[in-house]
């Protein structure tokens, strides 16, 4: 039988829908991946295996074909394990759901638990932008991808819980962004108060700073140069969410 | 997060690390530093070729990386903050301390930083040792929460002025941005008029020091820009130091 998952690449800062297939049949007895995945998506074959049989289902007895399209995509990394799970245990009838609507992306452990995927924020707005409804992502990453507005967003923290939201047993509430609590490294930086002297410098770094200009600052060793540049983020003002959502989108795919 | 990224890679950074890149390319830390603060410390210690390939994001704001695969860009618009010593000892032009490198290898550490990425960068400026009063003075000078608000402030008129330019600083502004919002007043006329006759202003450099000139007005809440403004942000051109 065949079932159809969706996933996402992620090519710079966008993201690339994925349709991963799987298909379960007569034949020896694997799991084949094809549609140019990388060393990491090869090896998904056995973190899926060992994860679906430590989560309480079982691996089909045949031939399991998987095919991520586009097939002339490169897809590199781990985050088509949770996706081409869920595609083996649809298409083997352990699971019944219709999935044309959701994305889900995903690395898994051989407990079956789901890890952090790097370039949420891109994959996910990608999903919104093609009008699908829901989004299942890493339990940790929910926060981040729920930055993204007009989809729900399922925090998936094992594979067994998945199937079990799926089956309707025991379901998964949306995630809802609570009151953020802001972690500040402003704070632990030095104050320009605290910096003795130099006051021509730290004017012309308040002009730097108030027109995003670059600076150079030339002086002997130990006159503080260092110092009065580490003080800067003290005297930039915050970013307005735009800005905010851009530099996330950078650092999610960076995985940082 | 709200609060602005500050990086500051190490000189032994590679160029696909500084830039972005890798067969699967991903982004560099300019473009970690997107909206915030890259800091080079030491800069003449940075490879040549890595400082070079800055140019691009300075002027386009973005990163272009090409593959076999496919281009990707990534937003690089960060501002730059630099530091160097003076010379490969540290005490040239220092006044107390006797500097121990000849004239050529003054020239040969300050050549480091090509003349282009020179022109690039709007302020220059000197910190030299802090004396033993102001050390040991209590002191305290401003505080960083009030020249934020200062900043905050500037860079509010900057983003409503720059609006229908799609830019959010003035740093960001091109030649034709800067003949519609820098406009002198009649002493600021005059002053940058000797400027540009008797510095030898460049037209890069005369831009740069407009640019300053329009946000040192703009700290201060002003439209247009004076002879003061424009006296200040000369300050901040660069000088040569030897040879």
């Amino acid at each position: 039988m065949l079932a159809k998952v969706l996933s996402c690449a992620v090519v710079g800062l966008d993201g690339v829908l994925v349709e991963e297939e799987v298909d379960v049949g007569q034949g020896l007895p694997g799991i084949f991946v094809v549609g140019l995945p990388d060393a990491a998506v090869q090896e998904s074959r056995e973190r899926v295996r060992s994860a679906i049989r430590n989560s309480g289902g079982r691996v089909p007895l045949g031939k399991v074909t998987v095919n991520l399209a586009p097939a002339d995509l490169k897809k590199a990394g781990p985050t088509y394990d949770l996706p081409i799970a869920l595609g083996v245990l649809l298409a083997s009838r352990q699971v019944y759901a219709d999935m044309s609507d959701a994305l889900v992306v995903g690395e898994l452990s051989l407990d079956g638990i789901v890890r952090h995927a790097p370039g949420i924020i891109s994959m996910v707005s990608l999903a919104a932008q093609k009008g699908l409804e829901r989004a299942f992502v890493p339990a940790g990453d929910a926060p981040e991808a729920a930055l993204i507005q007009g989809l729900k967003v399922y925090p998936v923290r094992t594979l067994a819980d998945l199937v079990n939201h799926l089956n309707g047993e025991l379901p998964i509430e949306p995630f809802e962004p609570g009151p953020s609590e802001e972690s500040s490294y402003i704070s632990d930086l030095t104050d320009f108060s605290e910096i003795r002297g130099q006051e021509h410098v730290k004017r012309a770094l308040e002009i730097a700073a108030a027109g995003a200009h670059n600076a150079l600052m030339s002086g002997p060793p130990g006159s503080g140069k260092t110092m009065l540049a580490r003080a800067m983020p003290t005297i930039l003002p915050e970013m307005t969410i735009q800005e905010a959502l851009e530099v996330t989108k950078i650092y999610s795919v960076r995985g940082l | 997060m709200r609060e602005r990224p500050f990086r500051s890679p190490h000189h032994g950074t590679s160029n696909a690390g500084l830039i972005g890149g890798g067969s699967w390319p991903r982004p560099g830390e300019v473009s970690l530093a997107h909206r915030g603060v890259l800091f080079l410390d030491e800069l003449p210690e940075f490879a040549a070729n890595t400082l070079e390939m800055l140019r691009q994001p300075f002027e386009d704001r973005q990163v272009t990386v090409a593959r076999v695969s496919g281009t990707v860009t990534f937003p690089a618009s960060f501002m730059l903050i630099g530091s160097m010593n003076p010379c490969p000892c540290g005490f040239f032009s220092d006044p107390v301390r006797e500097c121990r490198c000849g004239a050529s290898a003054v020239h040969r550490y300050q050549k480091k930083i090509s003349g282009p990425l020179i022109d690039r960068i709007d302020i220059h400026v000197e910190v030299p040792r802090v004396e033993y009063e102001k050390l040991s003075s209590s002191r305290t000078g401003i505080t960083s929460s009030v020249i934020r608000g200062r900043v905050s402030a500037a860079r509010e008129r900057q983003a409503i002025r720059l609006q229908g330019a799609s830019m959010l600083t003035n740093a960001d502004m091109g030649p034709r941005e800067l003949t519609e919002f820098g406009k002198l007043d009649t002493s600021g006329e005059h002053m940058m008029k000797a400027a540009v006759n008797q510095l030898h202003l460049s037209p890069r450099r005369y831009h740069r020091v407009l640019k300053l000139a329009r946000t040192i007005a703009d700290l201060e809440g002003l439209d247009d820009i004076q002879a003061a403004h424009v006296a200040e942000a000369l300050q901040y051109r660069p000088r040569q130091m030897a040879g």
